[in-house]
């Protein structure tokens, strides 16, 4: 079942109580979110898919400690930033020299758009666009990349990014707007 | 705000740096409004791409609930520790073991040299001392010697 992503956070008080069943409902409406944050973060599946199931044991070990000062996506959103960032740092060597194999295959997610524009070219286009911003996207600071793909695959609003990364609001326009700066240069000149 | 929008301008925008000015400017001048959204395009096809590519790698659904799989990380957790804990044992017996042999030859040793010390010590062999006994030897001290 493929959950919105504006799907409203669960009531706290099934968090607090710790109830496995509403748990697993957690799981449920949050694990696609997660999974491609990670996934988009990473591009890696094996560790996406690990760190998915390491974020949601994190959260159940730390349920209790949940306060709801921020919703559950950010609260989730939080605990696999700091899980790809720790793989990050864990594997920075490998990562790397993975990046230029796996960005071969982010290249494709252009494959992945319901373009119902009638003219071959313009999907093309449209094509080259996404493997030109993921291009970017790749050569993007950690923090940067970060923030973009919150915003732009997650769509997630300045304030919930902000809480995510615990940065003021003004960070994150900061970081947004140096990222969408070079992604426009260079999907300009794939046009 | 004097002009069209800049480049820049359209980036802040689009990174949620929404100035008042701008906003009154887009709300008037349809080639801007246009422009913008040109500009956002991108992003918005990245955004659908790769939402969609990533759903098709999504993993099929856990078939255990995330307490069962918490609790089997809690046993493997204690299992490592059981395991290491067995390892240290293992090495550290031995060394303890050679510990405490050195510590017993160093015993013997002291107790060797307090012997020989003894033997040492003493200011005639053992099979004379009972001579020593029925001699007694009081050497003359200088005062003595000199009023004889």
């Amino acid at each position: 079942m493929e959950t919105t992503l504006a799907a409203g956070p669960v009531p706290l008080r099934e968090i607090a109580t710790g109830e496995l069943a509403d748990f697993d409902a957690v799981v449920r409406d949050h694990q696609p979110a997660v999974f491609r944050f990670l996934l988009s973060s990473l591009r890696e599946r094996e560790a996406a898919e690990n760190l998915t199931q390491e974020c949601f044991l994190r959260a159940y070990q730390a349920r209790r400690s949940f306060r709801g000062d921020a919703s559950v996506r950010t609260w989730l959103m939080r605990i696999a930033v700091n899980l790809a960032n720790d793989h990050r740092k864990s594997a920075r060597l490998r990562f790397w020299r993975r990046a230029a194999q796996t960005s071969l295959d982010v290249a494709f997610t252009g494959d992945w758009l319901a373009d119902r524009r009638s003219s071959p070219e313009a999907g093309a286009m449209a094509r080259e666009q996404v493997k030109a911003v993921w291009q970017v996207v790749a050569a993007l600071s950690e923090r940067q990349r970060t923030v973009f793909l919150l915003r732009f695959v997650e769509e997630m609003e300045i304030r919930e990014i902000a809480g995510v990364l615990r940065l003021r609001e003004g960070t994150v326009k900061a970081h947004l707007f140096r990222a969408v700066d070079a992604v426009r240069k260079k999907a300009g000149e794939a046009q | 705000m004097s002009g069209h929008l800049s480049s820049i301008e359209i980036s802040k925008w689009l990174a949620g740096m929404r100035a008042s000015d701008a906003e009154r400017h887009l709300a008037e001048c349809s080639g801007c409004a246009a422009k913008l959204e040109r500009a956002g395009e991108p992003l918005v096809r990245f955004g659908a791409a790769t939402r969609a590519w990533c759903a098709a790698q999504t993993p099929a659904p856990r078939p255990e609930p995330i307490a069962c799989a918490a609790r089997r990380k809690r046993r493997f957790v204690a299992m490592r520790i059981a395991l290491a804990a067995a390892a240290a044992l293992m090495v550290a017996a031995p060394l303890y073991r050679q510990h405490q042999r050195a510590l017993e030859v160093a015993r013997q040793d002291e107790a060797l040299l307090e012997q020989v010390q003894a033997e040492v010590s003493r200011s005639a062999p053992e099979p004379m001392q009972p001579l020593e006994k029925l001699v007694a030897w009081n050497p003359p001290s200088a005062h003595s010697g000199s009023s004889q």
